[in-house]
């Protein structure tokens, strides 16, 4: 079972950056209208004074995703490494702590940067007149916390049985 | 929270056992204890020291708990 999250685990990775990449490529082409890529895109908009709001939108996309990517990938590879030292037993680690840590503050700046693309869609609906969904998710905000909480518990778990080894 | 600092607290597995005559390897096998573990607690390199294993070391070396532990001002 072990091994099935873990290669689950490396896959979402893989995939996070392969469409993280190309959604960034392609909104960049929209963006830069490379090949004229841009301006078949929006000739199909109307009205045309919507076009700037909508172009500062998907480059406020393309901006947004690198730290997303990042913070994904740290999130899945700390994830299965977790996951390796579950399967032989080894969970409570001081590193596992230091690993939870990381996805807390990955977690965090996922949420953050999901604050300001919700800015960034509400800015866009009001100066286009369409709706750019978004909607606050509170999942990641109660998360953090909860992973840092985690966290501790791990790094007192690591101590315990550090104090369980050591004695005879 | 657990320090890697020296314990004042001496383990005297080594006297008691030279004054008995015994092997650290023929304790280990009268007690139940792996001979790794009872090396542990013989370097002083163990955290804690459980009364059963306390009371079998006792028993085995017809000793008190204060002829095998000793406190140690300053890891002295």
């Amino acid at each position: 079972m072990f091994s099935a999250i873990t290669i689950s685990l490396r896959i979402a990775n893989w995939l996070n950056w392969f469409f993280g990449a190309l959604l960034m490529v392609t909104l960049s082409a929209i963006v830069g209208d490379w090949a004229g890529l841009g301006t078949m895109v929006f000739t199909h908009i109307e009205p045309a004074s919507t076009h700037n709001a909508i172009r500062g939108y998907l480059f406020a996309m393309v901006v947004m995703m690198p730290p997303v990517m990042v913070a994904v990938h740290w999130i899945l590879t700390r994830l299965a490494a977790l996951v390796r030292d579950a399967a032989v037993g080894h969970a409570l680690t001081d590193a596992n702590a230091a690993r939870l840590r990381a996805i807390a503050w990955a977690t965090l700046a996922i949420a953050i940067v999901d604050l300001c693309f919700g800015w960034v869609s509400v800015a866009t609906s009001k100066a286009t007149g369409e709706y750019f969904g978004w909607s606050l998710s509170l999942t990641g905000w109660i998360a953090v916390p909860l992973l840092f909480v985690l966290a501790h518990v791990f790094r007192e778990g690591a101590a315990m049985r550090a104090d369980l080894e050591g004695t005879v | 929270m657990p320090t890697d600092e020296a314990s004042a607290i001496a383990i005297r597995l080594d006297v008691l056992l030279q004054d008995r005559g015994m092997t650290l390897t023929e304790l280990a096998g009268r007690i139940g204890i792996t001979l790794a573990n009872l090396s542990i607690l013989k370097t002083g390199k163990a955290r804690a020291i459980r009364f059963s294993t306390l009371e079998a070391i006792c028993r085995e070396l017809q000793c008190q708990p204060g002829d095998l532990l000793q406190y140690e001002r300053n890891g002295l």
